[in-house]
């Protein structure tokens, strides 16, 4: 009786859970097939005709393949260097006694509560005085610094999981501190890395504001801009800003799901620590 | 655990270098100027803690916003970090549909927040918005503006959050990989519920990444923006209103640089003590 | 083998390194780098001695789904093709209105603003404030040619007080408002003499089962603030007044109360149940969809009309446009394109010039008619037959502005950005009765002194 209560339950809240998050993906799967009236008229279910216009109207309203060539590099070299720079910080936070121990979690907190509207204008300059001012090499600084307190955060929580044991056994082997880190530590900790990872890439993926502000030709763009060609006072193409939407997330599920295998696997093993 | 100082150094190193090429500058500039007249035209003089007055006296919508931040920051912390985390116990578990919906839940967080402001404004929108129609199949004659009437503005921006609970999902699953199976088995050849395992063995192993997704839902309230902008402006008149949006109108649509930064000194004290509170209450700096 | 790991974690920290650092290295190299290199980047900034082209910098929002995007393109080639050799203009694109906004105030407060800009929405203010701002006037003064197509009124419009111009506008404005013929023969109206006609009509309509208006307070207001403004405007010499000051002290006037009054009945009872809180979309589509009789709009409307993908089919047919009651009209210039070549080169001074003459010239304000409706600043510029004939709202609506007896600009152009936000909040309070028409004014009044 119980038992089917809670199974019960459990078939709400997965209901609810579809409701909520799968609602918004298929909505703008079916709105980016559909005329800007439809949109506009709220018509629900399938568009009338598929109306595959919207793609063609936004590789041609919007720069969308340099973009998108300008984001995966943005988006890889910036996941990359923010999970190595988190990851030896977290590291040593975690295995390490110093005094400063406070002060560096502060540090990599910082981006977390830094208003980004009060961030623009002096990062602009900063970015401006270094020649990093429109450059691709400028936005993956910014967002591997905006991106590290989760990352570190995630790293941290995780390696604390981890028991000494093994890095003990690979010291009295002769191993290093580094090569401790690069060869036992960092395997182990797969799961979060991949977490830490997606979370990364998706900011650097989707982050509109700064990639606006830090850049000023469209050969240094990226993909969330692409997303406002179709936003203008008296005439925005909402068709084509849902297929651009389309164009835009679907790298992000793959990576997603891609990664995913690395957290599960994880799951499955039953891991190696206790 | 003592280390060799060098290589505490080099690990930390990069990040704290990062830091202050994007950080520092900023922060500095962020503090010294809360204390001037700065705007966008470049006026400048030094008029003390008259930001900081100001805030709390010229203007009503200020205190609102403080209140509103903190209220979200409250629900957030806690509601949404139940939540995530009751759906992460159930999906850890092999069900044979846990690896769809772990995908399925994580989708919010994928959408780029442009496109997720529209569907907002168009599922509920009170002539032809999904919810509302589907309301009155039910219940015949029903018309609720949800962004706009004054009654529901607050609550209807809230649920707007709820989606992206996936993430606390997400991260505390990863770290449940790092539990054995032994534990759990033990814990059932003991005559452990499922239930007992997962309240009494396998929660308090999350206290670190719970704690963390704490953190990070509490302080992303302190940067939430995009959807108040697309939907409520923060209104009606300031029932909506967060201190992000009351920055960002400071800045972009005031042009008043000098009150803007207060307000990010004000918001980055406020994001700190969130931070010292919630590390506190989940022990995040002991060793376990 | 420790001592391999260790050497490729010193590789990779100076990779990390070099890149956080890639300020100054980068700084240093362009110091070391000498003579060739010297020289394009000579060549790169504005030097008439050396033969590249010079560049002046341009940013702009007209992009992407913006109606004018076509126009815009085809002008700046053919300057850029024209002047080969001599001049590049190097674009900024920046899709959406706000983004525009947002980064072009960035760069005011860095003193960055790029050469040619359109100053609208305060930034030519700032421009000005900041020192970066070039008064035109004295090159208008000596070119007789320009003027002619710039014309007094547009020049007039941006003389500031101590006789400056800053800013060459882009466009000439009329705004009446559309409405559907069809609605308006079942019921029996003709488009309102007078304000009290136009609520009757109002009522007729809603009674006979149609929508009135097409309203929406979210974005910037829009369509509701031009049936606020349109009353304001018509309302005596003083309300015209109002409606014609740039930047009033006070929003506690009369007619301002009692245009709030009003707004607060249509959007209650006349308008669509999304009419609070909707956006500029949500309006355009409830008229083109033939649910609503009338949207107050500008010409730039019109080629919607006839596209399917947003109106019904044959809805051209149907719309009409008209004066607002007591003949009102919005007929203003908008604020238009500045140039920032204050202490920058000579050379550089010179060719944004060019660039500037170039965008507001015969030719460009020729393109932006045919190709996005865009009304040029004089007469100077003639309508030809074919675009007449494609055209008969604009050609009407031109007729009409004749008769016009009240003229007047919008809150949009004459009121600052913090006023324009409190509309927006202060509409949903006023329609749900939490505050008064007169608290809504007093509200506005308070924001201006927000503005900095």
């Amino acid at each position: 009786m119980t038992k089917y209560i809670k199974k019960t339950m459990v078939a709400a809240l997965m209901l609810f859970i579809i409701l909520i998050a799968l609602t918004p993906f298929i909505w703008v799967f079916m709105a980016s097939f559909k005329t800007n009236a439809e949109i506009l008229s709220g018509t629900i279910g399938l568009p009338k005709v598929l109306h595959v216009q919207n793609y063609v109207t936004a590789f041609k309203l919007a720069p969308l393949v340099t973009f998108y060539k300008n984001s995966i590099i943005v988006g890889i070299v910036a996941t990359l260097l923010n999970l190595i720079v988190c990851s030896m910080a977290a590291y040593v936070v975690v295995r390490c006694d110093f005094k400063a121990k406070g002060l560096v979690t502060l540090i990599f907190s910082i981006g977390l509560i830094v208003p980004a509207a009060a961030l623009l204008q002096p990062l602009y300059t900063t970015l401006q005085a270094s020649h990093l001012y429109n450059t691709l090499t400028g936005l993956i600084l910014v967002y591997t610094a905006i991106g590290m307190p989760t990352t570190f955060y995630v790293m941290v929580s995780y390696i604390r999981t981890i028991p000494f044991t093994l890095e003990e056994a690979a010291y009295i082997d002769g191993c290093g501190f580094a090569r401790t880190f690069f060869t036992i530590v960092l395997p182990i900790t797969r799961p979060a890395f991949a977490t830490a990872g997606v979370i990364q890439f998706l900011l650097a993926w989707n982050e509109f504001q700064f990639a606006l502000t830090l850049t000023g030709e469209t050969s240094k763009r990226t993909l969330p801009i692409a997303l406002y060609y179709f936003k203008s006072a008296f005439a925005s193409d909402y068709g084509a800003m849902f297929a651009a939407t389309v164009v835009v997330i679907t790298p992000s599920i793959l990576i997603f799901i891609l990664l995913q295998k690395q957290i599960i696997s994880g799951l499955a093993a039953g891991s190696v620590k206790g | 655990m003592t280390r060799n100082k060098k290589w505490i150094a080099i690990f930390l190193l990069p990040g704290v270098a990062l830091f202050a090429y994007i950080f520092l500058a900023s922060l500095l500039v962020l503090i010294t100027t809360s204390f001037t007249d700065w705007t966008i035209a470049g006026k400048l003089s030094f008029i003390g803690i008259k930001n900081y007055v100001d805030l709390f006296t010229a203007d009503k919508g200020y205190l609102t916003a403080l209140k509103n931040t903190i209220v979200w920051i409250f629900l957030q912390s806690t509601i949404h970090v139940l939540f995530g985390t009751m759906v992460a116990l159930i999906l850890a578990k092999k069900h044979w549909y846990s690896n769809a919906m772990r995908t399925v839940f994580f989708i919010p967080n994928i959408i780029s927040s442009a496109a997720l402001g529209m569907l907002f404004l168009c599922i509920l929108n009170p002539q032809f918005g999904l919810i509302n129609n589907l309301i009155k199949k039910i219940n015949g004659d029903f018309n609720v503006n949800w962004f706009m009437d004054p009654k529901t503005a607050f609550l209807s921006v809230t649920l707007t959050w709820l989606p992206y609970a996936g993430l606390v999902t997400i991260l505390v699953i990863s770290e449940m990989s790092s539990i054995s199976d032994e534990i759990i088995e033990a814990a059932k050849v003991d005559g452990a519920t499922p239930l007992q395992a997962d309240l009494y063995i396998v929660l308090p192993l999350m206290r670190n990444i719970i704690g963390t997704s704490t953190v990070l839902a509490a302080t992303s309230m302190l940067q939430k923006l995009d959807i108040i902008m697309m939907t409520t402006s923060g209104g009606p008149g300031v029932r909506t209103m967060n201190m992000p949006m009351y920055l960002y109108q400071t800045v972009f649509s005031n042009n008043n640089f000098g009150l803007a930064n207060a307000q990010g000194v004000l918001l980055i004290l406020l994001g700190v003590l969130s931070l010292v509170i919630i590390r506190k209450l989940y022990r995040m700096d002991d060793e376990d | 083998m420790k001592r391999k790991t260790e050497r490729v974690l010193a590789a990779l920290m100076a990779a990390t390194m070099l890149a956080g650092c890639g300020a100054t290295s980068k700084t240093e190299k362009t110091e070391e780098i000498p003579a060739e290199a010297q020289e394009t980047a000579l060549s790169d900034s504005a030097d008439e001695s050396s033969d590249g082209p010079v560049e002046i910098s341009y940013a702009t929002f007209m992009v992407g789904s913006h109606a004018s995007a076509e126009a815009e393109t085809e002008v700046i080639n053919a300057f850029n093709e024209q002047y080969e050799g001599k001049i590049k203009v190097v674009v900024e694109e920046l899709p959406s209105d706000d983004a525009y906004v947002d980064k072009m105030k960035v760069l005011a407060a860095s003193k960055s603003l790029p050469d040619v800009l359109i100053g609208k929405n305060g930034i030519r203010e700032l421009a000005i404030e900041n020192g970066q701002a070039t008064d035109i006037k004295p090159y208008l003064d000596e070119d007789a040619e320009w003027m002619k197509y710039v014309g007094e009124g547009a020049a007039s419009y941006n003389t500031t007080e101590d006789g400056k111009i800053y800013s060459i506008s882009n466009q000439r404005q009329l705004i009446g408002y559309f409405y559907n013929k069809e609605m308006f023969d079942a019921v029996g109206i003709t488009p309102a003499k007078t304000w009290d006609e136009f609520m009757e009509n109002n009522k007729k309509l809603k009674d006979a089962g149609y929508t009135p208006l097409s309203l929406m307070t979210g974005e910037n207001c829009w369509t509701t603030n031009l049936l606020l403004g349109a009353y304001v405007g018509t309302d005596g010499d003083e309300g015209n007044k109002f409606m014609n000051t740039f930047y009033p002290e006070s929003y506690n006037t009369d007619s301002m109360v009692n245009g709030l009054e009003m707004i607060k009945t249509c959007l209650t009872d006349y308008s669509t149940p999304d009419a609070v809180g909707a956006i500029y979309a949500n309006a355009a589509n409830s008229f083109e969809q033939g649910q609503t009789a009338m949207i107050p709009n500008g010409p730039w409307m019109c080629p919607d009309f006839t596209d399917e993908t947003k109106s019904l089919p044959g809805f051209g047919d149907k719309v009409g446009v008209a004066l607002y009651p007591g003949d009102g009209l919005f007929t203003q210039y908008e604020v238009g394109y500045i140039l920032c070549t204050e202490g920058k080169s000579d050379a550089e001074k010179a060719a944004a010039l060019e660039f500037l003459k170039f965008k507001t010239g015969a030719y460009a304000q020729s393109v932006f008619l045919e190709k996005a409706g865009v009304l040029p600043l004089t007469e100077n510029v003639a309508l030809s037959d074919e675009y007449k004939a494609a055209n008969p709202l604009l050609v009407d609506l031109i007729e009409q502005s004749a008769n016009a007896k009240y003229t007047f600009g919008n809150f949009d152009n004459q009121a600052y950005s913090s006023v324009m936000d409190e509309f927006a909040v202060s509409y949903p309070e006023l329609v749900y009765g939490e505050i008064s028409a007169a608290d809504m004014a007093q509200n506005l009044t308070d924001a201006i002194a927000k503005n900095k």
